[in-house]
């Protein structure tokens, strides 16, 4: 859990406390969740964080 | 509604003038009984009964004509010790119950004007405050506690700085060096300070101070009780109208992100074990987790919260169905056994 939510998050420059979880990236994996059985292959590919 | 003014000791009026020229005026009406028995004792004890009929409600003197100088003289200082006294009296109450209603009246215009942001006049609105004992005021701060959508959320108004502060969700306590992720209490005092600013009660006190002052020769005017000075004065109305859309945004953002933090921990809490407390040196991890998850609803917009909470419930909605298949790894590796005994732990997904 720890992990994934740490791939849901980006990073903002020029701040110093930045992780902020990424909303648009949470709706990219929930609406792959819900229409295609989990398959977020295309999403991983999107972030070097969720791997 | 517990917002009692006891507790501000300060006396906004110590002396007025009016009240001290008006006040011998409503001395007959307010205490005709009490004046007329005290003359009355003063003159048997003096042997001057007979003077009874010289004396008007208000205890004045009155048809001395023919009355001789030596009994005049004593009948005047009768006069004198019963105006006196009630006078005393009268200003006595006349200037406390002023007071209370420049101090009630000043933190009642604080609360309206607060409350407008809060939408307390519209109960059916989504953050609801019972009024009898949601709203507490102890001379310095007052807190409103009320609850939205089943969760309980409680704002602080400290009334001396105008600042105004939420419960704090992800919170380092320095007094006892330690980390704390739960909502604000008294014992891990984690609160969140807005960005806004409310009027203060010094300038408010002031301001309520200068509508009553000047309203007190018509309210002395038409009462026929002491009682009822107060109830006229307290008929004069006073606000504060504060119109900051500012604050409505930085209210409602505090509400949302409450509401979504503490939904957010109910979901973490099948997955990560709760703890009142975290041990700064031994669960950094943990702790970063959530002020990850704080940080995130700081920065949001209202709006984006509701889009973020709507999210987490589309996503645990997927994650509860019966047998759910994903093809992500990630995904399986949250809700495995392996997974979640590691979180349970404090270990998390490290290797997965």
């Amino acid at each position: 859990m720890y992990k994934f939510l740490r791939a849901l998050t980006y990073e903002q420059p020029g701040t110093t406390k930045n992780d902020v979880i990424d909303i648009s990236f949470f709706e990219q994996i929930v609406t792959e969740l819900e229409s295609n059985d989990g398959d977020t292959k295309k999403i991983k590919d999107k972030s070097s964080k969720y791997k | 509604m517990d917002t009692e003014t006891d507790t501000l000791d300060d006396k906004e009026i110590t002396d007025n003038t009016d009240i001290k020229e008006k006040i011998e005026d409503n001395l007959g009406t307010w205490y005709k009984e009490e004046i007329q028995s005290g003359i009355s004792t003063l003159l048997k004890k003096n042997k001057l009964d007979a003077y009874t009929a010289n004396f008007d409600e208000s205890g004045k003197l009155i048809d001395t004509n023919n009355i001789p100088d030596k009994d005049k003289q004593k009948l005047q200082k009768i006069s004198d010790k019963i105006i006196d006294t009630y006078t005393a009296k009268a200003q006595e109450k006349i200037l406390k119950d002023t007071n209370e209603v420049i101090k009630s009246k000043a933190v009642g215009a604080l609360l309206q004007n607060i409350g407008q942001y809060f939408k307390i006049d519209n109960v059916a609105e989504e953050f609801t405050i019972d009024l009898k004992s949601g709203i507490n005021f102890d001379g310095k701060e007052l807190q409103l506690s009320g609850s939205m959508e089943g969760r309980d959320i409680s704002f602080y108004y400290n009334m001396n700085t105008g600042e105004v502060s939420a419960d704090d969700f992800v919170h380092y306590n320095k007094e006892d060096e330690t980390f704390y992720i739960d909502r604000g209490n008294k014992d891990s005092k984690g609160r969140e300070k807005l960005s806004l600013k409310m009027p203060t009660l010094t300038n408010t006190l002031k301001a309520s101070e200068s509508v009553y002052s000047k309203a007190i020769p018509d309210a002395l005017e038409g009462a026929d009780t002491p009682d009822e000075y107060k109830k006229q004065l307290n008929d004069v109305s006073f606000s504060v109208n504060q119109e900051s859309a500012v604050a409505e945004i930085a209210i409602q953002h505090a509400m949302e992100k409450n509401v979504a933090i503490q939904e957010t921990q109910e979901f973490l809490e099948d997955y990560i074990p709760t703890k009142n407390k975290y041990s700064k040196d031994k669960e950094m991890r943990e702790y970063s987790l959530y002020t990850m998850i704080d940080t995130s609803f700081d920065r949001y917009t209202t709006n984006e919260i509701q889009q973020r909470r709507n999210l987490l419930e589309r996503f645990t909605n997927k994650m509860s169905e019966e047998n759910p298949t994903f093809k992500d790894e990630m995904i399986q590796g949250i809700f495995d056994e392996d997974t979640v005994e590691k979180d349970t732990n404090g270990k998390y997904d490290t290797n997965t």
